[in-house]
């Protein structure tokens, strides 16, 4: 192997440090100018300056005109963990002589900064996005690695719900906010889901649904951008189209209650900002928290009932849910039920099926509150055209044969109730609250004389089978022998049943 | 004696001044003849650890392509922009990432430095690889070189751990999923301990973990710790680790070269400028000092006129590939911001999370079984790199790429083989799914230890011992063994790149990943 001469290799080597050293020095030039004036808030900066020139026809114009220095420019409120550089572009934004410029440079509208003073609020803190970017595209951040957009300003309103209760900005700014509240009150959310640990077990708790990100919720059937914001938006409008299989049903809003519904959940945040900031309007509903507010049982019954049992005086058919909902206000039940009976169901549900417990520790109603929901429940007019019928006093339940009973629950129950009573279109009757609340009088009852305006007939009419007393005590035997949650035969095993009844 | 004659003297004082601080500096004025210029090297802290003379071979950029001196270089560069990046950078939960961004916004020059700071990064674990492959082909690792080699890889394992380390600083999702893939591969061994049932008394994959992170979960230990590694200790251990690897090469013979390279070198030097020889020819006494050391030292059996000083021709070459590095840094940052995700969230677990990219070949076998590919795979390929001028101890062609025709016809057939069978490794599970598919019942210890990685490998090492069978010879075997496992890094790199989304699993293209 021969190697060139020295200075063959060296001359070589010094052409090639002379081309590559200019080379280097050359991308530390770009990247030194590209930075210096590259930058879009310089432009910005000296567009400002134009429009203060153009602006400065009075002494306090000239001044402002004196004062502008081309620099980067921030908030920063450390209480709110806010830097916001938004203010380097936005130049105009407290000056009201820029309503009719065009943005960056725009007043900012309303009287939102008159209260919320932007040294001392900042602007991500109701905008989101990110405050610390220096190019708009950034700070938006919509298709950028940053977990809280910009808000799409019809829903910045939901940021309002920070320090304030939505009540309280209801007409003074905050409509949208305030009307997404009543939604969510009227529309029965609180029926699955919980807020500050009261509601219902078949959603998720919603109280920091505003602080979920993009890779939480499934976007894979979202059509517009793969943002919460907009997924709560198409969710609402169609919950199966988002997630398939969902249980949720359709709220029917329409365009604007979606948005305001958006607001309302997206200001479900449970941030802890400083006091100062809370108004008292919020902070004396956070105090509330572990004492809520006297509610009434209508109130309590709208708020947690209704979404499933509506009026609650009729039963009717779930489509979506492929179930009776019973007519729990209903003439029969509330005649036929005992109170023990209707709070033992209210406060612990029945286990295994769509019906979740209420009371503390589960959907966070007290006992007063469960007393209010049953005056109200007993409080439905009764039907004055179809009469409420006493037990015959000389029944005796102690004979019943569940045998036989089965036999008359496989030939008339068995197709609503389900085989063992496991539930079906109807209630579960091997639940295991019903089967210790519920007395053998009240099954009778409804066996015998059906449920007005409900689902259940009367099995001793004559139309219906035609049941005799003795029949209807032997199928009362046979549902009490239900006793355990499982399959019937354990069901019976458990029981102790010397029959050996196998249904 | 004249009356101004104080005020002549401080004058000229004066006007030699920059001479007089120069040559206090350097301790010696310009350096006219070869002696001097040894002695300026000589003489010099920094330079002395190279020879005073080299041999030419050592300049041509086709046989070191300038590899060793570009991983110093960008060594040299992460050092400069990594002091610059802690100036703003607070390892703390709270603070990091949002330090990050501000160094992004609005720390003056902040983006570019991250930028450079982060493809420096890259760049080195590239150079790195590439030198370790020239030195392996060129046969550099053979005797006296062989300690060099396993210091080598001793460096390649420090330059990883720095990148890893410096990975977790930003505290973003790319950092939080990557570091907790790496704290699991860490707590691995709990697989074997498992399935032997003595996890309760040995739990050595826990012991790691909790060593690496200093608590169950990737958090504020883990950030402190990755840290101090990648701030302080690792760079400590790094430099003082290439020192002893550049004084290595001094004292091991310099730079190979081939036995038959021959050369115009001192006498073409005088043609273009012609060099003072020194006045006497007997050695000076630092080469007389040197007699004294071992006797393959570098100057005692050289032939003076073959080599030519290092100063300026080594050095010039140096400093190119350092402006050459530098420029491809820059020009890299320039153009491409280092990536920075969204802040660090427990609660949303990247999918698919990767590791960084010169993981991606161990995250594939890791897929199959973190211990074996993660621990097992990985310590038995550097053993064997470490081991191999120990185990091919064959008198070679040292200085010849690839031994020439022989070895390159063996590298082109062991790439070949390689190459097939890393494909089909990561084909027939795709396709046809592995032993769990097959045989349900089978017992988890064998679905650990026959896996994918675990066979591809036992491929590499037959085909190696194939290839000493045929030839004979152990440094051909070493060459079928090197670029086995050079190629299979490489595919196994791009898959777990290129071709893996979410759940590991395998698409065409990331346009084709089902959208969460």
């Amino acid at each position: 192997m021969t190697i060139p001469p020295i200075n063959q290799i060296d001359h070589r080597i010094k052409i090639w440090l002379l081309i590559v050293s200019l080379g280097a020095l050359a991308a530390l030039a770009a990247a030194a100018l590209r930075e210096e004036f590259g930058s879009e808030w310089r432009h910005y900066q000296r567009q400002y300056t134009d429009i203060l020139a153009a602006k400065a026809t009075d002494e306090q114009g000239r001044s402002l005109l004196k004062a502008h220095e081309i620099k980067l420019r921030q908030i920063v409120v450390p209480e709110l963990g806010v830097t916001d550089r938004c203010v380097s572009c936005h130049l105009g934004i407290d000056d009201p002589r820029m309503a009719a410029v065009s943005n960056p440079f725009k007043v900012h509208p309303g009287e939102y900064l008159r209260v919320h003073p932007v040294e001392r609020f900042g602007c991500t803190i109701c905008h989101r996005g990110q405050g610390a970017a220096v190019v708009f595209a950034e700070a938006k951040a919509e298709d950028y690695h940053w977990d809280y957009p910009l808000l799409p300003i019809e829903l910045t309103q939901s940021s309002c719900g920070l320090c304030h209760t939505p009540p309280e900005v209801d007409g003074a700014g905050g409509d949208r906010l305030a009307s997404g509240a009543r939604l969510f009150e009227i529309k029965g959310c609180y029926s699955c889901h919980k807020l500050a640990g009261r509601g219902g077990s078949m959603g998720l708790a919603l109280d920091r649904e505003g602080l979920k990100v993009k890779g939480q919720m499934p976007m894979a059937n979202v059509a517009g951008p793969h943002t919460v914001p907009e997924w709560l938006m198409e969710h609402f409008a169609d919950p199966q189209k988002i997630v398939a299989g969902s249980q949720m049903r359709n709220p029917g809003l329409s365009y604007d209650e979606t948005r305001a519904l958006t607001t309302y959940v997206l200001s479900l945040q449970e941030r802890d900002l400083p006091r100062s900031y809370i108004s008292p309007a919020l902070n004396a509903l956070l105090a509330e928290r572990n004492n809520p507010s006297e509610l009434s049982g209508e109130q309590l019954y709208n708020r947690f009932c209704s979404n499933c049992h509506d009026r609650g005086t009729y039963g009717r058919f779930d489509k979506a849910y492929n179930k009776f909902m019973p007519a729990i206000r209903g003439a029969s039940l509330v005649a036929y039920a005992d109170s023990i009976f209707l709070a033992a169901n209210i406060r612990s549900g029945r286990p295994g099926t769509m019906m979740p417990g209420w009371g503390i520790g589960a959907g966070g109603l007290s006992e007063a509150e469960i007393g209010r929901i049953i005056s109200y429940l007993k409080s439905a007019p009764l039907p004055t055209d179809v009469p409420i019928r006493e037990m015959p006093a000389s029944l005796d339940f102690s004979h019943g044969n569940p045998l036989q009973g089965g036999h008359t629950f496989a030939r008339l129950c068995v197709g609503c109730h389900g085989p063992g009573g496991i539930g079906n279109y109807a209630p579960a009757l091997s639940n295991k609250i019903f089967q210790t609340t519920a007395d053998s009088a009240f099954i009778y009852r409804t066996i015998a004389y059906g449920r007005i305006d409900a689902a259940m007939p009367a099995f001793r009419n004559p139309g219906r089978g035609g049941l005799s007393d003795a029949q209807i005590v032997d199928l009362v035997a046979y549902v009490r022998s239900l006793g355990a949650r499982g399959t019937p035969r354990t069901a019976v095993a458990s029981t102790g049943n010397p029959t050996g009844h196998k249904p | 004696m004249p009356k101004n004659a104080g005020f002549a003297l401080i004058w000229n004082n004066l006007l030699t001044l920059p001479r007089a601080v120069r040559e206090s500096f350097a301790r010696r004025s310009s350096p006219t003849s070869d002696r001097a210029r040894s002695q300026s090297i000589f003489a010099n802290i920094f330079l002395h650890i190279h020879s005073t003379r080299v041999h030419p071979q050592a300049l041509r950029l086709t046989y070191t392509w300038g590899l060793g001196v570009a991983s110093a270089a960008l060594f040299l560069i992460l050092t400069v922009t990594g002091v610059l990046l802690m100036v703003y950078y607070k390892p703390s939960l709270d603070l990091a990432y949002q330090s990050i961004k501000d160094i992004h916004y609005v720390v003056p020059t902040g983006r570019f430095i991250r930028n450079i700071h982060r493809w420096a990064a890259h760049l080195m674990v590239i150079a790195v690889i590439l030198h370790m492959a020239r030195v392996f082909y060129t046969a550099s690792y053979k005797k006296p070189r062989e300690f060099n080699w396993v210091l080598g890889l001793g460096l390649f394992v420090l330059t990883l751990g720095l990148s890893f380390t410096g990975y977790l600083l930003p505290w973003d999702q790319l950092a939080y999923w990557a570091i907790t893939i790496g704290a699991n591969i860490a707590a691995s061994p709990r697989e074997i301990t498992d399935v032997m049932g003595i996890t309760r008394f040995f739990d050595l994959g826990g012991f790691q973990k909790d060593l690496l992170l200093g608590a169950s979960a990737v958090g504020q230990e883990a950030l402190i710790r990755f840290y101090v590694l990648h701030v302080i200790l690792l760079p400590l251990l790094l430099f003082v680790g290439v020192s002893v690897h550049v004084w290595r090469i001094r004292k091991d013979g310099g730079l190979s070269r081939a036995d038959s390279s021959t050369t115009s070198a001192g006498k073409g030097v005088g043609a273009a400028q012609p060099l003072p020889q020194p006045p006497q020819a007997s050695p000076s006494k630092t080469y007389g000092l040197m007699c004294v050391v071992k006797g393959r030292t570098p100057a005692t059996n050289q032939n003076m006129d073959e080599t030519v000083p290092s100063w300026p021709y080594l050095l010039r070459a140096e400093l190119l590939v350092l402006m050459v590095t530098m420029f491809v840094s820059l020009v890299l940052s320039y153009f491409f911001d280092a990536p920075l995700k969204e802040m660090a969230n427990p609660m949303v677990p990247e999918n698919p999370a990767k590791a960084p990219w010169y993981f991606l070949g161990l995250q594939e076998m890791v897929s199959y079984s973190a211990v074996i590919g993660g621990i097992v795979i990985p310590g038995i390929a550097w053993l064997g790199l470490a081991l191999i001028p120990y185990l091919d101890r064959e008198k070679s062609r040292v200085g010849i790429w690839f031994e020439g025709a022989t070895g390159r016809a063996v590298v082109w057939r062991s790439a070949f083989f390689a190459a097939i069978a890393a494909v089909a490794m990561v084909a027939i599970p795709v396709k046809f799914g592995w032993l769990r598919n097959w045989y349900p019942q089978i017992s988890q210890i064998i679905i650990i230890l026959i896996n994918p990685g675990t066979i591809l490998t036992a491929a590499y090492a037959l085909w190696s011992l194939y290839v000493l069978r045929r030839s004979g010879s152990t440094r051909l075997s070493a060459i079928a063994l090197f670029t086995c496992f050079l190629v299979g890094f490489v595919i196994l790199t791009t898959v777990g790149t290129y071709f893996r989304g979410p759940n590991w699993g395998f698409y065409w293209s990331p346009s084709d990943w089902p959208v969460h």
